[in-house]
C-alpha cells in the first residue's frame, strides 16, 4: 500500500460448494475483504490459483475478468453504493442491461419488497431499503455467486436481520451460492459453513450442523 | 435509454452551472471562429465576385502620355484580355467654404461602360446630363461631404476654378479604400475625393489629345504576366513610362487584402486560445468528477462494465460539452458574421454581397472542439483504466497535510490569520488544480490585454502620427512648383506663425533588383514641423546630404545607413541618381523618404523650389488664414492635421465593435474558469467546510476562505498573464501591422489596471454565483455520507 508492503492474505486454501451459504468471519484486517475481492475477480492475487468451476480466474486478463464479473458474480457492499442519480428500478436495470440472462427487474424488486419504491431515488430511502436495492441489483444479474461484504455493517440490528433474512431466502429459493463476510460473530450462525480468518490466514473452517434463522441472531 | 446515459444526463443537470460555464468558453471560441471565418469567406468571395463582375484591373501603368494606338497595340498582345486607356489627374478642389482637398479626376467614356474597372451607379445616372462639366462622384466622397446629384464641385485646374456638376454617385472596385497614397490613409476621408468626367472633357481640360496617362490591363487566365508586363513597360518607355502597379500592390486592393489577412489570422488565433482554456476547464472538471465517483466506478467495474465503457461514459460528458458549446457557437457565430460582413460591406461599399452559410463551419468548429474536449476528457479519464475495482472501492486516503514554503518564513507566516493559512495551504495541496486555474486566469488576462491592445496600439499610432511626428496645423500644396521664397511668403499671411517650404515628389528607390515606390519629402534643414525619429525615438535631423528612408522601406530594400541606393524620379523627366542612405526613420503610416529640400531640388536639376508649405497658425485664426490661403492662385489643397485626425476617428467605430466582442467573450472565459474552480473547490471540500460550519464558522467566513484562494491565484496569475499579454501583443503587432501601418507594442498602464480589476470582478461574480452552495451546505447530510 503506497510505499509499505502489506501481506493482506496468505495461505488461503479452501473450497466452496454450489448452493451453500458461507460466512467468512474475522476481525478488521484479517484479510476477509481481500479474499472476497479475489473471489469476485476484483483483485488479483500475487500468487496462487482461484478456480470458479474449471476456470482459474487468477490467470484471467483484464477483459476476461470483466466478463467473469459480468456473468458470474453479484456484489453487495457494506455501504450499498447505489448510483445516486438513478432511481431504484434504474439502479437494478444498470446491472441487468449488461447481463446475459437477467431476472425480471420488477419480480426481483417484489422479492425484496421494494416494488412500490421503484421510482424513488436512493436519497429517499433508508439504509435498510438501500441495502435491499443493492441486493436486488446483485440478484437480478442472475449470477452464479453472490458476494456480500459486511452487508449489515452500516445497519441497525433490526434492519440487519431483515437483510440477512433476504439473503437466506435468496440462497434457499434460488440455490445461489451466497458468501457473506463479516466481523460480527453471531451472524455466522445462519451459514452452512463458517470460514474463520485471522491475520491473513484461514484459521478454521466450521460446518454448522444446523443453520439458525436470521431472526434469532442477536448482536 | 441505457442507464449510464441516464446517469450522464442527470449528472449534467445536477451540475448544470459547470456544464454551461465550460460550454460557454467553447461557444465563445467557436463564435469568434465562425464569425471571422464566415466574414472572411464572404468578404473574400464578395470581393472576388465584385472584381470579376466589374472587371477590376490586373495591372496598370502610368506614363506621361500614352497614345491610343499604343493602347490598341497592347490590346492585341497575347495574354491580354482587355486594355483600356484613361486620364487620371490629381487637382485641388473646394468642398464647401472651408476645405480644399485633393480631387482625383478620372476620365470615363461618355457612352457605354469602361472596359475595365466598371463603375456602379448608385444614384443619378451615367452622364445623363449632356453638359460637358457633368461628373460622377465616388460614394465615400459623396457621403462624407454630403454631396448629392445636382451639387457643384469647384475643381482648381491650372489655377482656375472649374465647376463640375454632379450627375450621379458611383462606386468602383478601384476605390474600395479611396486614398491618395499610403501615408494619407488616415486623412483620406477628410482630404481626398474621386470623381469621373467625360473623356472628351478630360482631353480638353488637361491637354491630352486622344492620349492617356494610365493604361489598365486584365490578363487572360493563362497569361505569362511578368513577360507581358515587361513588354508593356518597354513599349511605354518612349512615352515617359513612370511606374507599373500590379493588382496586389494597388492601394485599395492592398488595404483590403490586408484586412482579409487579419480576419484569416483571427479565425485561427481565437479558437486556439479559447479551446485551450476550455480543455483546461474540462480536464479539471472531469478529474474532480472521476475522483468523487471513484466508488461508483468501482461498482460499475464490479458489475462487469468494461474500462472502455466506463471511460466512454466520462468522455460522453466532455463530448456533450464540446458539442453543445460548438453548435451554439456556430449558430451565434453565423449570426455575428452576418453583422460583421454587413459592417465590412458598408464600410467598403462592396455592392456584390455574398452571404453564404458555409456548411463546413458547422463541421470544422464542432469537429475541432470535440477533438479538444475528448483529448482533455481522456487525459482525465485514463487513470480509470489503471485502477483495480477493489482499489476503486476503497476510500481515497485523505490528502496529506504538509507544510508549504511560507511556513518557513516565520515573519510572514506568524502574522497570518488561521483563515489565510488554510487558504494558502489548500492552494498548495491541490497543486495541479491550482496551476490549471492560474493558467486559465493568466490566459484570460492575456486575452483582455490583447483586446485592449488594439485600442492602445491604434490610439498610440494616431497620437504619434498626428501629434508627435507632425506638428504643422496645415499643409498647403501648390498646383505648380513654386519658388522657395514664394512658399516662404506665406509667413506674411495674418495669423500664420510660421510657414516652411516643402517639396514632395513621387519616386522609386532601387537597390539591385529590388524596387519600391515612395514619396520623397524635401524639408528645410531647420524644419520644425516634422519630427523625424529613429527606432529608439531619438530625433534624426534632416541631413545636409543623403536620404532618410522609412524603416519599412529599408527592410524591403535591405539597405542600412551608409549604403548607397538609386533614386528614380519622374518629375517632368525621368532621372536616376545614386544617393547615400543617411539614416533610417520610424514611420507609423506609409513609407516616405526625407531629404534636404535644396539637395532634392538639386537632384531634380531644378534648383531650390517647393511644391507646398507647412504652416503653424495662431490660435483662433484658422478661418482667417484659410480664407487668405484660398485666395492665392495655385493653391491646390489645404490639409488640416487636426481635422484629418477627427475624420479618421469615425472609422474607429468598427474597431470598437470588434473589441467589445472580444472583451465580452474574454469575460465569459474569465468567469467560467473561476466559476468552475470555485465549484470544484467547494465540492471537494464539502466535508471540511461542513465541519467548519459545525464548529461555528459563519457562511460568510467560509466563503472568505474560498475567496482568498481565488484572489491569491488571481494575484499569482498577474505576472504570467501580463507577460503573455505583452508577448502576444508583440506577435499581433507583426500580424496586423501590414504594409502600410506600423503597430507598436504599446500598452497603456490603464490597460493593465483594467485587466487586473476585471479579474477581480470575475472572482467576486463567481463567488456570488456559488454562494448558495456554501450557505446551503447541509452539515448533517455531508458529514453522514461516507464520501465528501
Amino acid at each position: 500500500m503506497g510505499e509499505v508492503k502489506v501481506v493482506a492474505l496468505k495461505e488461503a486454501n479452501f473450497n466452496l460448494f454450489k448452493g451453500e451459504l458461507v460466512v467468512v468471519l474475522g476481525p478488521s484486517g484479517s484479510g476477509k475483504s481481500t479474499l472476497l475481492n479475489i473471489m469476485g475477480g476484483m483483485d488479483t492475487p500475487t500468487r496462487g490459483r482461484v478456480y470458479c468451476g474449471a476456470t482459474d480466474i487468477a490467470a484471467l486478463n483484464e477483459g476476461q475478468l470483466t466478463s467473469f464479473r459480468r456473468h458470474q458474480v453479484g456484489f453487495v457492499f457494506q455501504f450499498y453504493n447505489l448510483m445516486p442519480n438513478l432511481t431504484v428500478k434504474e439502479n437494478v436495470e444498470l446491472a441487468t442491461e449488461i447481463s446475459e440472462n437477467p431476472l425480471d427487474v420488477v419480480a426481483v424488486l417484489e422479492q425484496v419488497g421494494l416494488e412500490k419504491r421503484a421510482n424513488h431515488f436512493p436519497a429517499q430511502l433508508s439504509g435498510g431499503e438501500q441495502q435491499r436495492v443493492a441486493i436486488a441489483r446483485a440478484v437480478a444479474k442472475n449470477p452464479e455467486v453472490l458476494l456480500c461484504d459486511e452487508p449489515t455493517g452500516a445497519l441497525d440490528h433490526l434492519t440487519g436481520i431483515k437483510v440477512l433474512r433476504l439473503l437466506c431466502d435468496i440462497n434457499q429459493s434460488t440455490g445461489k451460492t451466497v458468501i457473506i463476510i463479516t466481523h460480527n460473530q453471531p451472524i455466522a450462525g445462519i451459514a452452512d459453513r463458517v470460514i474463520k480468518m485471522s491475520s491473513g490466514e484461514i484459521v478454521e473452517i466450521i460446518e454448522n450442523r444446523q443453520r439458525i434463522e436470521p431472526e434469532k441472531v442477536e448482536w | 435509454m441505457k442507464k449510464l446515459n441516464i446517469m450522464l444526463i442527470r449528472e449534467i443537470a445536477k451540475a448544470k452551472g459547470q456544464f454551461i460555464a465550460a460550454a460557454a468558453v467553447i461557444m465563445a471560441g467557436i463564435v469568434m471562429f465562425a464569425a471571422t471565418y464566415l466574414s472572411y469567406r464572404n468578404l473574400k468571395n464578395s470581393l472576388e465576385l465584385y472584381y470579376d463582375q466589374y472587371r477590376f484591373l490586373d495591372y496598370f501603368a502610368e506614363a506621361s502620355y500614352i497614345p491610343e494606338y499604343i493602347v490598341d497595340r497592347v490590346k492585341g498582345l497575347e495574354g491580354v484580355e482587355a486594355a483600356y486607356g484613361r486620364i487620371s489627374v490629381d487637382v485641388g478642389a473646394d468642398v464647401g467654404e472651408e476645405r480644399r482637398i485633393t480631387l482625383r479626376i478620372i476620365s470615363l467614356p461618355e457612352r457605354g461602360t469602361p472596359a475595365l474597372n466598371r463603375i456602379t451607379v448608385i444614384s443619378g445616372g451615367y452622364f445623363n446630363d449632356q453638359a460637358e462639366n457633368s461628373c460622377l462622384i465616388n460614394q465615400q466622397f459623396a457621403e462624407y461631404n454630403q454631396l448629392a446629384k445636382g451639387g457643384i464641385i469647384k475643381a482648381i485646374i491650372d489655377k482656375r476654378v472649374y465647376e463640375l456638376k454632379i450627375d450621379g454617385i458611383v462606386r468602383s472596385p478601384e476605390f474600395i479604400y479611396a486614398m491618395k497614397s499610403a501615408e494619407s490613409l488616415f486623412s483620406a476621408a477628410e482630404n481626398f475625393g474621386v470623381i469621373y468626367i467625360k473623356e472628351s472633357t478630360a482631353f480638353e481640360l488637361f491637354g491630352f489629345n486622344h492620349c492617356y496617362n494610365q493604361l489598365h490591363i486584365r490578363f487572360t487566365a493563362k497569361a505569362d504576366r511578368p513577360k507581358i508586363i515587361n513588354r508593356i513597360e518597354r513599349m511605354l518607355v518612349p512615352y515617359g513610362f513612370i511606374s507599373g502597379v500590379e493588382r496586389k500592390d494597388q492601394l485599395s486592393n492592398n488595404m483590403i487584402q490586408n484586412e482579409l489577412s487579419e480576419l484569416q489570422n483571427m479565425a485561427i488565433m481565437f479558437p486556439i486560445l479559447f479551446l485551450s482554456v476550455a480543455a483546461m476547464i474540462i480536464y479539471n472538471m472531469l478529474r474532480r468528477i472521476i475522483n468523487n465517483q471513484r466508488t461508483q466506478i468501482g461498482v460499475l467495474k464490479a458489475f462487469g462494465y468494461s474500462n472502455q465503457r466506463i471511460v466512454g461514459h466520462y468522455l460522453g460528458y466532455a463530448a456533450l460539452i464540446g458539442l453543445t458549446g460548438a453548435l451554439v457557437g456556430a449558430l451565434l457565430g453565423w449570426y455575428t458574421s452576418t453583422v460583421l460582413t454587413a459592417m465590412y460591406t458598408k464600410m467598403y461599399n462592396i455592392p456584390v454581397l455574398q452571404r453564404v452559410i458555409y456548411g463546413e463551419v458547422f463541421l470544422i468548429g464542432p469537429g475541432i472542439s470535440m477533438v479538444v474536449c475528448l483529448i482533455a476528457g481522456f487525459n482525465s479519464a485514463r487513470k480509470i483504466l489503471k485502477i483495480e475495482p477493489a482499489q476503486a472501492m476503497r476510500s481515497e486516503a485523505p490528502k496529506a497535510g504538509r507544510r508549504i514554503f511560507l511556513d518557513g518564513i516565520g515573519y510572514i507566516w506568524d502574522r497570518l490569520t488561521f483563515g489565510w493559512k488554510m487558504s494558502l495551504r489548500n492552494i498548495f495541496r491541490s497543486r495541479q488544480r491550482a496551476l490549471l486555474t492560474l493558467l486559465g486566469m493568466a490566459f484570460t488576462m492575456m486575452f483582455f490585454i490583447i483586446s485592449l491592445y488594439f485600442l492602445d496600439a491604434v490610439g498610440y499610432l494616431l497620437e504619434q502620427h498626428f501629434f508627435v511626428f507632425q506638428q504643422q496645423d496645415y499643409k498647403v500644396s501648390f498646383s505648380d512648383p513654386a519658388s522657395f521664397y514664394d512658399a516662404l511668403e506665406l509667413n506674411r499671411i495674418k495669423g500664420v506663425n510660421k510657414a516652411e517650404p516643402v517639396l514632395e515628389i513621387p519616386a522609386q528607390l532601387i537597390n539591385g533588383w529590388m524596387k519600391e515606390d515612395t514619396m520623397v519629402i524635401g524639408l528645410t534643414r531647420r524644419n520644425t514641423f516634422y519630427r523625424l525619429t529613429d527606432e529608439n525615438k531619438a530625433t534624426v535631423p534632416v541631413p545636409a546630404k543623403g536620404i532618410l528612408i522609412a524603416a519599412r522601406l529599408a527592410e524591403k530594400l535591405r539597405v542600412t545607413k551608409g549604403e548607397t541606393i538609386t533614386l528614380k524620379t519622374y518629375q517632368g523627366r525621368i532621372l536616376e541618381k545614386d544617393i547615400k542612405v543617411a539614416g533610417v526613420v520610424k514611420q507609423y503610416a506609409g513609407a516616405n523618404c526625407y531629404m534636404d529640400l535644396e539637395e532634392l531640388g538639386g537632384l531634380l536639376e531644378e534648383g531650390r523650389f517647393a511644391n507646398g508649405a507647412l504652416l503653424g497658425i495662431e490660435n483662433g485664426m484658422d478661418r482667417i488664414v484659410r480664407k487668405e490661403i484660398f485666395k492665392i492662385p495655385g493653391v491646390e489643397t489645404l490639409e488640416s492635421r487636426v481635422n484629418s485626425y477627427h475624420a479618421f476617428l469615425q472609422f474607429m467605430e468598427f474597431i470598437d465593435t470588434f473589441i467589445i466582442l472580444m472583451l465580452v467573450f474574454g469575460s465569459i472565459m474569465g468567469f467560467a474558469i473561476v466559476f468552475n474552480t470555485t465549484v470544484i473547490n467547494i465540492t471537494e471540500r464539502r466535508r471540511e467546510l461542513a465541519s467548519l460550519k459545525v464548529l461555528g464558522y459563519t457562511a460568510g467566513e467560509i466563503e472568505l476562505t474560498i475567496f482568498r484562494e481565488n484572489v491569491c491565484l488571481g494575484l499569482l496569475a498577474i505576472p504570467p498573464g501580463f507577460l503573455l499579454g505583452r508577448i502576444m501583443s508583440g506577435l499581433l503587432s507583426k500580424m496586423f501591422g501590414g504594409e502600410m501601418i506600423t503597430l507598436e507594442v504599446f500598452i497603456y498602464p490603464k490597460t493593465y489596471l483594467i485587466t487586473a480589476v476585471s479579474a477581480l470582478i470575475f472572482i467576486i461574480t463567481a463567488q456570488l454565483a456559488n454562494r448558495k452552495k456554501i450557505t446551503g451546505l447541509n452539515m448533517v447530510e455531508v458529514l453522514k455520507n461516507r464520501e465528501g
